[in-house]
């Protein structure tokens, strides 16, 4: 399913459940270093739950498959541990944290991660450093690195919260679960300016959306029809426009 | 003869050896108040937990055994200056030791030089009119207080003159290494004139790391004046078999300003209790509280505040965070009288239960008798945040760093509201510790 690229993300026979209800039903995926894949599908088709069991949410019980990330087995790691690995979910809904600064939060979660990794803790001067010039380019006032984490952030500053966490943890496969969603025109460039930016030869990006509106932006290298657990069918970038034109029963 | 009268006759029967050698006794109306008050106590006993006001503290220790104080003023208490607590600020302090005034131990030079300091035992005994209008008709409303009031050993007397504002904090230090069952009964005063303002900080600790069942029963009268200000800061660490009741009456005049805070963290049994009667037109009292329970331990904040004149106002927050099996309770009751009108009163309390078995319990009373007032309260008790914690995981915290990022934000919004900055860090790092030896235990 992918191109030439060294595949980084690859998903075999993932099956999901929540209680009694199987919602994944046989995922197979396979993402490439420097490779955006997108997808899309009507409400319930399992998106978010496939967002969700990639990053370790609990309350899903994996019944088969597996799931590995540049050859490591992530369906045996902890959230944290995948998160080490250089895994990010961008959230739907980005949870607020009162009693937390955005700036503490984020400088916590990156030490974790050089922790994990066993590499040495960044010093306070160049994370601040480092911090401001990322959300400058989100073009977020400075005043949002010291509120508490999300707590009374509009939709649109939320989403872009998360956009500035993927930027200073600089992981190496961003999962995006409708990171477009409740975003007006400005704001939706802004965040696609981010994807791009992260974008790379060593980097992946899987989007899930319901509307073509975000791949207008962010071009992918593959779309994928999801529906009723299963990925029905894959193309290219055309594949979005087509979706857009004739509605996902009549394309599926 | 059932046990109940076995321990209250334990009691007067103490009294009535020590009763000639407790100081004031040389003072009819000192001699009559400890006599009244032990024949109270030995008429109501303790009280029980049907008794409403009492209903979420463990009394139990208490109807079980007595608890004698069994201290002389004379006796050495092993304490040596190597062994007190560090200090973090500057400023006088006042130490006590198994509830008596230790001298030697203590650090006066520091006091400033407007401010009177007098330990009560001296008071009773050598200036008995100073102290009579504060104990004179107070003799208790429980039989805690009872008792208190009838074996009352020593305490701090303080008193700043109209218009006095020492810059730096007077801290009372308590210390207990007396053996199991003792007891210590402190009274103390606090009286500031009008437009004086005071940094007053209470540390009851426990030095002894034995955890003996010491019982320390602190009363304390405090009067803030016609515009004066009164930071009260206490910190609560006593050992894990210790128990403390901690009783404070406080009346505030008109555009005075009483403020509490106080750290919990520590006790088989802790109760604080504030009873506030705001006088004054204008008047206020700012209480907050933050209790740090562990499995085994009862830990209560009760508040009354009364609004008696116009335009008072009162603002209570209290948070508790509570390990398995632990339990906390906040009662708080605001009175508001006819007469006040244009009171503002507001009270919350919230819980945050991180373990099986955990209780917390909040029981929020609003009386208005007024009709142009705004009156709040609010109450929460839940778990940490699964989504919060989560959305800490994916982002690389481990499960125990995302724990005490979220409980360390429950309990740093309480934080905010104290003014003076090296206490906050104090309390901080009181937390912190707190946070670290509670998972020792929870992963033993």
């Amino acid at each position: 399913m992918s191109g030439n690229n060294k595949a980084m993300l690859v998903v075999k026979g993932l099956h999901a459940r929540v209680g009694d209800v199987e919602i994944l039903k046989g995922i197979d995926l396979e993402i490439g270093a420097g490779e955006t894949h997108a997808i899309m599908g009507p409400n319930g088709a399992g998106k978010s739950t496939l967002a969700n069991v990639l990053c370790g949410r609990p309350g899903y019980e994996i019944t088969a498959g597996e799931v590995s990330l540049n050859g490591k087995d992530l369906l045996a790691l902890a959230p944290h541990e995948r998160a080490g690995e250089g895994l990010f979910l961008g959230f739907q809904y980005p949870v607020e944290i009162p009693g937390v600064s955005n700036m503490n939060f984020l400088r916590t979660a990156l030490n974790s991660l050089k922790k994990y990794r066993g590499e040495e803790e960044m010093d306070a001067a160049s994370f601040l450093k480092m911090l401001r010039a990322a959300a400058a380019d989100l073009k977020m006032a400075p005043e949002m690195l010291k509120r508490a984490v999300n707590q009374d952030f509009s939709g649109g500053e939320k989403k872009r919260n998360e956009m500035l966490q993927m930027a200073v943890l600089d992981p190496i496969m961003a999962v995006l679960d409708e990171t477009d969603s409740g975003l007006d025109i400005d704001a939706l460039k802004i965040v696609a300016d981010g994807i791009n930016a992260f974008r790379g030869p060593e980097k992946a990006v899987l989007l899930i959306t319901h509307y073509q509106r975000l791949l207008d932006y962010v071009v992918p290298d593959q779309v994928h029809v999801m529906i009723d657990g299963r990925i029905v069918r894959s193309g290219d970038k055309e594949l979005a426009k087509e979706l857009e034109e004739k509605g996902y029963a009549e394309v599926a | 003869m059932n046990e109940k009268n076995q321990i209250l006759d334990a009691y007067d029967t103490a009294f009535h050896a020590a009763a000639a050698g407790l100081p004031g006794s040389g003072t009819d109306w000192a001699t009559s108040l400890r006599h009244d008050a032990m024949a109270g106590f030995r008429a109501s006993g303790f009280p029980t937990r049907r008794d409403e006001a009492w209903r979420y503290t463990n009394l139990t220790p208490l109807q079980k055994r007595p608890y004698l104080a069994a201290t002389s003023a004379n006796e050495i208490t092993g304490i040596e200056r190597a062994d007190l607590p560090r200090r973090d600020m500057d400023g006088a302090r006042i130490v006590m030791v198994n509830g008596r005034f230790d001298e030697t131990l203590s650090d006066l030079g520091p006091l400033d030089g407007s401010l009177t300091f007098m330990s009560l035992a001296r008071a009773l005994d050598e200036k008995p009119e100073l102290v009579e209008p504060y104990l004179v008709g107070e003799t208790g409303e429980d039989g805690i207080r009872r008792l208190n009031t009838a074996l009352m050993a020593d305490g701090s007397v303080i008193i700043l003159p109209a218009g006095a504002r020492p810059e730096l904090p007077l801290e009372i230090l308590y210390l207990n290494s007396a053996g199991e069952n003792a007891a210590a009964h402190i009274r103390n005063l606090v009286v500031l004139e009008a437009g004086a303002s005071l940094d007053l900080i209470e540390t009851c600790r426990d030095t002894s790391g034995n955890g003996s069942a010491f019982w320390s029963n602190i009363v304390s009268t405090m009067v803030v004046g016609e515009g004066a200000s009164l930071n009260h800061h206490q910190i609560q660490t006593i050992g894990s078999e210790a128990l403390l009741s901690a009783a404070a009456n406080v009346r505030v005049a008109e555009g005075g300003h009483y403020s509490n805070f106080v750290l919990t963290a520590g006790g088989l049994v802790t109760r604080n209790e504030i009873h506030i009667l705001l006088q004054g037109r204008d008047a206020q009292a700012t209480l907050d509280g933050l209790c740090l329970a562990r499995a085994g331990q009862s830990l209560a904040n009760v508040t009354i505040v009364e609004h008696q004149s116009p335009a008072a106002s009162s603002k209570q927050r209290y948070k508790s965070i509570l390990q398995a099996r632990a339990s906390a309770a906040f009662l708080g009751k605001v009175v508001v009288a006819r007469d006040a009108q244009h009171s503002e009163a507001h009270q919350a309390s919230d819980s945050l239960l991180l373990g099986e078995g955990a209780t917390a319990n909040a029981k929020p009373e609003l009386l208005i008798h007024a009709d142009d007032v705004k009156c709040s309260h609010g109450a929460t008790v839940g778990a940490l945040d699964k989504a919060a914690l989560f959305y800490l995981n994916s982002r690389g915290l481990d499960p125990a760093a995302a724990k005490e990022v979220l409980v360390t934000a429950f309990a740093e919004e309480i934080l905010e509201c104290i003014s003076l900055a090296p206490w906050r860090q104090i309390i901080r790092a009181e937390i912190a510790g707190w946070m670290r030896d509670g998972e020792k235990v929870s992963s033993q």
